[in-house]
This record gives structure tokens, C-alpha cells and sequence, in this order.
């Protein structure tokens, strides 16, 4: 069970198996704003120019095609999310980047459905995606707005019957996030992020708050 | 965040909505409810080309009004409409016919309600006695399930041919799933239908599962488009039978029907005559053609005039047709070359549509004893050039009730002049 709060914005996210995320995208644009208006006094003087190099990891939830959920013994409709990315920054209008991660999707335990299979112990399902996404990022002052297009790995692992499968598919989507820069040091900070991931034809979602560190691998002075 | 919502709900991706149409009923049953079902020999009197003197703008003028077990249906051109509608004789005499009207090319439904006139021949069919005068429809359609009440009166101009140009063979078991007939495309319920949608013959296609089970479902893997099912998603064939049941249901909530399940409906719930496999994979075929063998016997043993086909779609299923011993072959269609055709013993050809009518060639294999079924006609312009130019065996089709009114049309112009 994880209770996480930040600033004015406050979500709450009762994590455990058999329960659903609560968070939805209105708290997590709210923490994000929240976020915004404490940043303005922790601005340092950014790099003229910088590769930077992010980490981020958080929780989200995911929406998609309604299905029969009335097998279900416990679930969770979403996960944690973790990202690594790479922008460079100047003092151009785009910032170009390129991020990598994971986030699970979905997990339940639930009844047989078939008759044939009736007597059978539960099955347990997960449905993870992996990520390659590059893109523009616009940014002003504090705030940062990224747009992206890419791959998603959708992984499913389903264990019943005595055997495991791990079909998976490849499928292009899209990547947007609204992110703030509440620490913007010369050399690190750290902030938070609002990312939706959108894959287009597994026609799911996935509505994620993070917390974002990051750090300069080179940089210009300013 | 905003842009996110909104492509969210683009999307249909928060509402979960499947775009489905709902078929409309009448309410308490409607008058069916108070009658006793029309007899299949007295319905099979109905049978017939009608002409539309009311409501033309539903179904169209020239409709092929035909049974199947339980059930009435008319087919028109325009839009590709039809109503399937069930008989039944009230107790004062009146037979009456009520159901649903679908377009096809848009999610347009409604109601239909239709009494047979006159009086004197709806009280002949419902004693079971023959009559031979002129038969009209009276009545009325709606839209979704309001009474109906727009005008609507058919007369019947002649019976039907003995038999279409060509043969209508149902595509995916009776319709696409994107065509929202009232099943998903490769279900044991489309199956059921697909007679009220006007085939007597159907393809379903065949995948197999990793641990050797064959099953009807076309595309190489689950997903979204066809099934629900949060973790029906990747390669059919990483997915062990057991899974399927506990991950997979089709589109409109249907089970992923087994091949052998799909065997025993055709048999022994259907009068459908022929039954198209389209195995996509050597593997599929293999375990494909023992059930064929079985349910082959089975269906004779019953009388049942069924013919179940293999289909044979790539080079490699050819080949490896080619080195099966022939005392474990089944009957055969190949749709690649007509080389490979002729290598094989398989009495079919069906050539993709856009190869083009190819008379000369469809005239030839029919001479030989052959039949020629195209795939995959949908368009009334392009059936009826088909019908016209080559006049093949049979036509591969989403939409069967258009394509079976075309070619008893194209039948119609056919006749001698009296």
C-alpha cells in the first residue's frame, strides 16, 4: 500500500493485489500544477545547452475495452511505471528526445470460465508494455510539454492449467506528458510528470504520475 | 493532459464501447408471441421474388423473400438490406411475420411487422393446405425499437429459380464481426445464422493453438479488433487451449469455438450444405483433417447433404497436401494457382476477385467437371458483372443476402422468354 501526497494536489493511491488504482489523470494533472507553483522559487539558471539523462518512476492506471470481469477473484487495473530518457536541451523552441521504459498494464487472478476447466485453480494474468518513444519536447520555464510517437512490446504472462504463456505483440503509439521542473540545478534536479500512453491498435491507456531525476551528462556552461 | 482525455475518448477507449448495434425486439414478444410457428413446408410457399408497392426506400423494389429452419428472410439491394423475420398464425386466422430490418452499410435497424393477404391464403398456410393465388405483405417497419409504423407492402411477382447463378458461400461463418450481424465473425452463433443471412454455405477459418487444438478464428493473432479479453492479445499459437477459454471470448462475448464444436453445430443444428476450412497454417491443417474425416461420416451417417472442404491457401499447404498420404485426404479447394490446382485432386478454384471474372477460364474448369468460387465479393456492381461475365460455381461474400438476390436476379434474366 502506497500513500503518496505532493504540494496543494493531493492523490492517493491504495495499492495492494486485489484492489484497484484509484489515481485517476484530473489528480495527477493537479499534483503536476500544484508542483508548477512550487517550483518558481527553486529555479536555478539552466544549462545553455545539455544532454541530459532522466530517470523517472511512478504509478498509473489504464484504460481500455470494458471485458467481463465477473470471474475476477483480485485485480489491479494498472501498475508502477519506470522510464529512462535522453533530451537534449538548448535554447531552441524543441527538445528532442528519446525514452525507453516499462509500466504494467493489468494484473488479476480469476476463476476458470470454461466448464471443461472448471475444477482448476485460479489463473494469474499480467499484461506489462515496454517502450521505445522519441519525440519534441516544448519547455517553459519550469514546465515541460512532450509529445512522442513509437514501439510498445505488450507482454502478456498468464499462468493456468499448469502451463504459463507469454504471448506478446509489437504495436505503435503514442506518448504524451506534462512535466514540471521543481529542482533545476546546474548539474541535477529533480521534478514530476503527468505521461499517457497511448497504444493505438492494443487500444489501451495508460494515465501515469512520476517522479523525475535527472542529471546533465554534458552540458555548456551558461 | 487534456489532449490525452480527448484522444482517450476518440479513442472509445474510456467508454470501452464496442460500436455494436442492437438488434431490435418487439416488446412481450410481440404478436409472435400469441401464435403458433408457421410450418417450415407452409413458410417454404412464401419463398419467392416480391416486389416492394410500399416502403421501396427500406429493402429496395425486386426482393428475394426465402426460408430456413425457423425463420423468414428478405433480401434486398438497397444498401444491402435484409430483415429476418419468424412466422407465426394468430388465432383469428391472421398469419403475421415479425423481426428486424439491418442495413448493412450503416448501423440503420428497426422493427418489421407484416401480416399475409389475402386472409383466405394466410388461413391455407396455416392449415398446412396449398395455395396458389397471389400473396401480398402488409404491415409496417420502424426505427430501433419503436413500434413500427412507416408503411410497408410486398407483393410476390413469381417463385424462385430452382437454384442462383451461383452459389453463396458466407464469409467468416456468416459476417464480419465489423458488419455487426448479431454474432461475431467465426462463432458457433454466426453459424447458426447464417442461413437467415442467406448462405447454405460457409468459410470459417482455422488457427491452432500450441498444444494442437484446432479453432475457428482468422487473423495469426488475438486482439483487440476481434476479441475482448484483456489478456487475449499475441500469437494464437502461444496460447495453449486451456488459455484461450480462460483469456479469449470473441468480440460480441462469444467463446472461442473449438473446430470440432464448429463441426457438430454445422451437423446437427444446421442445414447448411457446404462448409468452407480456410486452414492458415500447415499445422492447422493437419490437425484440421481428422475432424473433417469424423464429422464427414458422421453427417452422412445422419443424410445430412453437407460437403466440408479443405481450403488450401499458400504454395505450402499445397505442398503439404501433395505428401499426405492420399487415403488421409479430404475433399479440397485450392486458391493459388491453377497449376497447382491441376497438381492436386481438388475439385474448387477460388481465385481473389481482383484476378477479374476470367470467363474463358471459369467456362473451361466448369467443363472439366471443376467449380470456381471467387473471394471476396461485396459490391453489388462488381457481384453482378461476376454474375453476368463468368457465371462462376460460387461467390464468397460478407454480405449473402445481397449476393443471393443478384444471382437469382441474374437466374431470373437468365430464363427462355415463355
Amino acid at each position: 500500500m502506497t500513500h503518496w501526497s505532493a504540494g496543494a494536489g493531493t492523490v492517493m493511491t491504495h495499492w495492494s493485489a486485489g484492489a484497484s488504482t484509484m489515481m485517476t489523470h484530473w489528480s495527477a494533472c493537479s499534483i503536476v500544477i500544484a508542483a508548477t507553483l512550487m517550483s518558481q522559487a527553486a529555479q536555478a539558471a539552466p544549462p545553455r545547452r545539455a544532454l541530459e539523462l532522466s530517470a523517472q518512476t511512478g504509478l498509473g492506471r489504464t484504460f481500455g475495452k470494458s471485458s467481463d470481469r465477473s470471474y475476477e477473484l483480485a485485480s489491479s487495473n494498472g501498475g508502477p511505471m519506470a522510464a529512462l530518457s535522453l533530451s537534449y536541451r538548448s535554447p531552441y523552441l524543441f527538445v528532442p528526445w528519446l525514452e525507453v521504459g516499462w509500466a504494467e498494464l493489468q494484473w488479476s487472478r480469476e476463476r476458470p470460465k470454461a466448464a471443461e476447466f472448471a475444477t482448476l485453480a485460479p489463473s494469474e494474468s499480467k499484461l506489462t508494455t515496454s517502450y521505445v518513444l522519441l519525440g519534441p519536447a516544448v519547455e517553459e520555464g519550469p514546465l515541460r510539454f512532450r509529445a512522442g510517437i513509437g514501439l510498445y512490446h505488450t507482454q502478456v504472462t498468464s499462468s493456468f492449467a499448469g502451463h504459463t504463456i507469454t504471448p506478446a505483440s509489437w504495436d505503435m503509439g503514442y506518448f504524451l506528458a506534462y512535466g514540471v521542473r521543481v529542482h533545476d540545478g546546474p548539474r541535477y534536479g529533480w521534478g514530476l510528470e503527468a505521461t499517457g500512453l497511448l497504444m493505438s491498435e492494443s487500444q489501451l491507456a495508460y494515465l501515469g504520475l512520476a517522479l523525475r531525476v535527472w542529471g546533465n551528462a554534458w552540458s555548456e556552461a551558461p | 493532459m487534456l489532449a490525452a482525455a480527448l484522444a482517450l475518448q476518440a479513442c472509445g477507449l474510456v467508454t470501452g464501447s464496442t460500436g455494436s448495434v442492437e438488434h431490435p425486439r418487439f416488446e412481450d414478444g410481440g404478436l409472435l408471441a400469441k401464435s403458433t410457428r408457421l410450418d417450415g413446408k407452409a413458410a417454404e410457399a412464401l419463398d419467392g421474388l416480391w416486389d416492394s408497392t410500399e416502403g421501396s426506400s427500406l429493402l429496395g423494389s425486386s426482393l428475394v423473400l426465402r426460408r430456413s429452419p425457423g425463420y423468414l428472410s428478405i433480401f434486398g439491394n438497397r444498401a444491402a438490406t435484409y430483415a429476418v423475420l419468424e412466422a407465426g398464425c394468430l388465432a383469428d386466422g391472421r398469419l403475421v411475420s415479425e423481426g428486424y430490418y439491418r442495413t448493412a452499410i450503416d448501423d440503420s435497424t428497426g422493427l418489421v411487422r407484416l401480416f399475409l393477404q389475402p386472409p383466405e391464403a394466410a388461413r391455407a398456410l396455416c392449415r398446412g393446405a396449398a395455395y396458389t393465388g397471389p400473396l401480398r405483405w402488409t404491415g409496417a417497419y420502424g426505427q430501433g425499437n419503436a413500434a413500427p409504423d412507416s408503411g410497408l407492402a410486398l407483393e410476390r411477382r413469381r417463385t424462385l429459380p430452382a437454384k442462383p447463378t451461383s452459389l453463396v458461400i458466407a464469409h467468416r461463418g456468416g459476417c464480419r464481426s465489423s458488419d455487426d450481424c448479431g454474432a461475431s465473425e467465426n462463432s458457433v452463433e454466426v453459424l447458426r445464422m447464417a442461413q437467415r443471412l442467406g448462405a447454405d454455405r460457409v468459410e470459417v477459418d482455422v488457427q491452432v493453438t500450441s498444444d494442437g487444438v484446432p479453432l475457428l478464428y482468422h487473423d495469426q493473432s488475438f486482439g483487440p479488433l476481434l476479441t475482448s479479453g484483456r489478456y487475449c492479445r499475441g500469437k494464437v499459437s502461444d496460447f495453449t487451449w486451456a488459455h484461450v477459454t480462460q483469456l479469449c471470448t470473441l468480440q460480441y462475448g462469444e467463446a472461442v469455438p473449438r473446430l470440432s464444436e464448429a463441426l457438430r453445430v454445422v451437423v446437427e443444428e444446421t442445414e447448411l450444405v457446404g462448409l468452407w476450412l480456410d486452414v492458415k497454417t500447415v499445422t492447422g491443417m493437419n490437425a484440421a483433417l481428422p475432424l473433417v474425416r469424423q464429422w464427414d461420416k458422421i453427417a452422412t451417417a445422419r443424410g445430412r447433404d453437407l460437403r466440408i472442404v479443405v481450403g488450401l491457401s499458400t504454395t505450402a499447404l499445397v505442398n503439404a497436401w501433395l505428401g499426405l498420404d492420399p487415403t488421409k485426404r479430404t475433399e479440397c479447394l485450392v486458391e493459388t494457382s491453377l497449376d497447382e490446382l491441376r497438381s492436386t485432386a481438388c475439385r474448387v478454384w477460388a481465385p481473389r476477385w481482383t484476378l477479374g471474372p476470367m470467363a474463358p477460364t471459369v467456362a473451361q474448369l466448369q467443363a472439366e467437371g471443376r467449380s470456381v468460387a471467387f473471394w471476396t465479393l461485396d459490391e453489388e456492381q462488381f457481384v453482378d458483372l461476376f454474375l453476368q461475365q463468368a457465371r462462376p460455381t460460387g461467390l464468397l461474400t460478407n454480405r449473402p443476402g445481397l449476393v443471393l438476390q443478384r444471382s437469382y436476379l441474374d437466374a431470373i434474366a437468365r430464363e427462355p422468354a415463355p
